[in-house]
């Protein structure tokens, strides 16, 4: 069994290998919409699956794995920049977790994008994805990660983009990556600045520069040599790269613009595993974190504002994909409180459990949108239930789960909501109980508006929806109700705080007035949700409530950001090219003496000649005469 | 002073060097100039047929330079008024001075 | 026996400077030339009075006579009817010129007295060895020890022929 894990490296290549064939196939040979590029596809991720699965029951089964083979890409005298994976429970799970999501929404797109003329281009895009998410979570240094960081939010690009002749596509995808590359810049400082701090440290340790197997000692390392300010600078840094990535405050404004992407790539992308990349890094730079109170703290604030702030903007959007993109927002700020708070393993739980949920909820917005061809505003449905009542109930199981309800989404809002009264702070617990109710009443507010109620006469002709996208939808209902289930401790198996924590079993035994507390501010939200939607208005209110922060980047940060590349464009013209135009011009002035020397007069060349060596003489026996 | 040594040659060769040299440098005509290179030419040739007599003994070998330098010296000459003389086909006159004598008439 | 010899140094050193400064300060090229070829007949009287036979003789046949024909050959046909008079002007050529051959001038003098402090040994020499044929003594030197300077001699000899032909050819249209 340890073979799956010693050559899980293979989980991504056969997809990188995917993409290749597919790629290059499709200059040549496959047609721009053959279907053999999906199966290629499917291939590649089930085998990865597999290998996944089987390396993560390896790791289940022995205790505490941590395997890592690297081998070394630069090596420069004493440091040396590795290449290779690591494999701990954390990372198998997460490799279990994005081959999943990402095979099931492989077969959704067979059924989703069958018409579509890029069809083969498509899942080569997936494919790429899929190596680069996987190599990410294999990751055995910050070095890498870092490659394959940028290369996950390149995907994201193509993806968002894919219809590119859509101009609001194509504008999402610039958004996207731009805020992105904040991120990836807050990354790369905070990994040089790490890296330069602790230099020391690594070399004379004989360990691969900056691996994350390391990293709490050299965090330690940093404390005593440079004191808590480094530390709050360098984890500042990789908390802006998470805040891209996973689109927290106030560098979320891409995600709700990327659902302009095909629905399939909002699931498998913007939902269940792009955007949990960020958490992951703040899971894997955890030590840093947890070292500084201050940025825990910092941590815990952003998440619980975004958290607030975009299920808000959830409550009062009418765009379905949208209001999952906010929704998606909002739990990603759940993860950030959890562990901000100290509750790794909640966090990481949830953000399983999150993956799941949203990409059945995506899935499932995706076959109504399909179904109504291409209509995506929630106040032209209604009373889909009685036509598609498969989608119908996965939605219920999707929307049950994420709001805490029962389902895997109860288990996981347990034990951040233990954390969160552990903590004792007031003002977190009343806070996370108003996210609470709000989650689940923008949730229950989309179902009912979209599935129950009368059907609204612009709903129309109803397309069947394929098979392939059922199936995949009725697995992750299954997955998502048993996933919580099986990790949450009973039957003799193992909980999940067991398997993934960092340096303690957290042990979760929520009371039972916890429970019953979560489950009524849960069911309030529904309520609410169901009264809103029987007194039949619509509210309207505070639609655009989420262009003030577009206007606050259009306006502001972009005058600012004018002002600043105007200096440095000064600086760049007139005194970087001026350096260089004075260079030219010294040579200019050189020249026009020396040529100043020649003339069309010979009696010049005479003197010259004559007079230098006569010059040269005298100079010399001056200084013979003198020194010697 | 009265008994002819060394110094007394190397005194001749040193000033008809810098007649020599003043002849080059001072001169407008272009011929001049080649004879003011002979006589610093024939300055050497007196250097080292000086020395040659005075300190080499019975190893002669500055007369020997002097016939290299001779031969040197009109072949550079023959090369030299070649040259003169297709310059004076080419402008009007020879004065090192003037302007045009390196114009190119196109 | 040494008076003899000074005088005779010392009409050849007069006879010497008094035709350069010739050459320089002619007004006309011939007159120049002419005192070119006294000077070089007097520079063939040093070197038979120092006993390099052979040279002096070439210089007479090779200075002495076909240099001055070159030169005279050439004055006739450069010089124009409307030439003018190309003397000594003064500008600031001939004002470099002074002051650069003063300069020389002065280094020689001070390197032959070692610095001003007077001549050494060796240019005290007044040494005249017994008569001996130089020109074997040149003839055995030049075809033993120098006799690779002498072939390359021939080769010089034959390019200078070459180019002054292509040079003094005519020039094609």
């Amino acid at each position: 069994m340890s073979f799956f894990v010693d050559y899980i490296w293979l989980v991504p290549l056969f997809s990188l290998i995917a993409f290749l064939i597919i790629s290059t196939g499709n200059m040549f040979v496959l047609h721009r919409n053959s279907r053999i590029s999906a199966y290629l596809t499917l291939s590649s991720s089930f085998l990865g699956l597999v290998f996944g699965v089987l390396a993560f029951i390896y790791c289940y089964i022995s205790e505490n794995i941590w395997f890592e083979r690297t081998f070394s890409w630069i090596s420069v005298d004493a440091l040396s920049f590795d290449f290779g994976f690591m494999v701990d429970n954390l990372s198998a799970t997460m490799v279990v977790m994005v081959c999943f999501i990402s095979l099931l929404v492989q077969i959704f797109s067979m059924g989703y994008m069958k018409e579509d003329p890029e069809y083969s281009k498509f899942f080569g895009y997936l494919a790429l994805f899929n190596f680069a998410m996987c190599f990410l979570v294999l990751s055995p240094n910050l070095f890498q990660a870092y490659i394959f960081w940028e290369m996950v939010g390149l995907c994201s690009y193509l993806l968002i983009g894919f219809w590119y002749w859509k101009n609001s596509a194509s504008k999402a995808a610039y958004k996207a990556f731009i805020v992105n590359r904040v991120g990836d810049f807050g990354f790369l400082l905070g990994m040089v600045a790490f890296g330069i701090f602790t230099f020391n440290y690594w070399i004379n340790s004989d360990l691969s520069f900056l691996s994350f197997s390391d990293l709490n000692m050299a965090v330690f390392y940093l404390k005593d040599v440079f004191g808590g300010y480094s530390v709050v600078i360098i984890g500042l840094l990789f908390l802006l790269a998470s805040c891209a990535k996973s689109a927290q405050f106030p560098l979320y404004v891409w995600l709700p613009d990327a659902m302009e992407a095909p629905t399939p790539v909002s699931a498998l992308i913007h939902a269940a595993t792009m955007v949990v990349a960020g958490v992951f890094l703040l899971a894997r730079m955890y030590p840093l974190f947890e070292v500084s109170s201050l940025l825990m703290g910092a941590v815990v604030v952003i998440g619980i504002f975004t958290a607030l702030l975009c299920g808000v903007f959830a409550l009062f959007e009418r765009d379905l994909k949208r209001v999952l993109a906010y929704s998606t927002c909002s739990q990603l700020g759940y993860m950030f409180f959890a562990i901000g708070l100290g509750a790794y393993s909640a966090g990481i739980f949830h953000m399983f459990t999150h993956s799941f949920a949203k990409a059945l909820l995506f899935l499932a917005a995706g076959c109504v949108v399909f179904a109504l061809g291409g209509r995506q505003d929630i106040f032209e449905m209604g009373g889909l239930r009685k036509r598609m009542p498969v989608v119908a109930y996965s939605f219920l199981a999707g929307v049950i789960s994420l709001s805490g309800l029962f389902f895997s989404g109860f288990y996981s809002k347990e034990c951040i909501f233990q954390a969160v009264f552990e903590s004792g702070n007031i003002w977190l617990s009343v806070l996370f109980c108003a996210i609470g109710i709000l989650t689940a009443f923008y949730l229950f507010r989309v179902y009912f508006l979209v599935f129950e109620g009368e059907e609204n006469r612009s709903v129309g002709e109803v397309r069947s929806i394929p098979f392939s996208m059922i199936f995949s939808v009725c697995t992750l209902v299954v997955v998502s109700v048993l996933f919580g289930f099986l990790l949450g401790g009973h039957f003799g198996i193992k909980s999940f705080d067991e398997l993934i924590y960092y340096s303690f079993k957290e042990g979760y035994r929520p009371s039972f007035l916890l429970v019953i507390l979560s489950v009524c501010l849960s069911l309030s939200g529904v309520i609410g949700a169901y009264l809103l939607s029987k007194a039949g208005k619509r509210v309207y209110l505070f639609e655009n409530l989420r262009f003030v922060v577009d206007w606050f980047y259009e306006n502001v940060v972009s005058r600012v950001f004018c002002i600043v590349s105007k200096l440095f464009d000064f600086v760049d013209r007139y005194i970087v090219y001026g350096v260089v135009y004075i260079c030219g011009l010294l040579v200019n002035l050189f020249s026009l003496l020396l040529r100043s020397l020649s003339s069309k007069n010979i009696g010049v060349y005479v003197v010259l000649s004559m007079g230098w060596l006569i010059l040269l003489f005298i100079v010399l026996y001056g200084f013979k005469e003198l020194f010697v | 002073m009265l008994e002819v040594s060394l110094v007394h040659y190397i005194i001749l060769s040193a000033l008809l060097f810098c007649i020599g040299l003043c002849c080059v440098m001072v001169s407008r005509n272009l011929l001049r100039i080649f004879m003011g290179i002979e006589l610093m030419l024939n300055a050497v040739n007196i250097n080292l047929a000086a020395f040659a007599y005075f300190c080499d003994g019975m190893v002669l070998g500055g007369q020997v330079f002097i016939l290299f330098v001779m031969a040197i010296s009109v072949c550079e000459m023959a090369i030299g008024l070649v040259i003169v003389v297709a310059l004076s086909r080419h402008s009007e006159n020879i004065d090192v001075n003037s302007q045009d004598v390196l114009e190119d008439k196109q | 026996m040494g008076i003899l010899n000074f005088l005779i140094f010392a009409f050849l050193f007069c006879l010497i400077l008094i035709s350069a400064l010739g050459v320089v300060a002619a007004r006309s090229i011939s007159v120049s030339l002419v005192c070119m070829m006294v000077c070089f007949l007097g520079v063939s009287g040093v070197f038979f009075s120092l006993g390099a036979d052979f040279a002096g003789a070439s210089q007479i046949i090779l200075y002495g006579v076909s240099v001055a024909i070159l030169m005279s050959f050439a004055i006739m046909l450069v010089s124009k009817k409307d030439d003018r008079v190309l003397g000594v002007s003064f500008s600031w050529r001939s004002l470099i010129g002074g002051i650069c051959c003063f300069g020389i001038l002065m280094i020689l003098f001070f390197t032959m007295s070692d610095g001003g402090r007077g001549l050494p040994a060796v240019l005290k020499k007044s040494i005249h060895p017994e008569a001996f044929s130089s020109t074997f003594k040149t003839a055995s030197e030049l075809f033993s020890s120098y006799i690779l300077p002498f072939e390359v001699l021939s080769l010089i000899l034959l390019i200078i022929l070459l180019g002054a032909a292509v040079i003094a050819g005519k020039e094609r249209r």
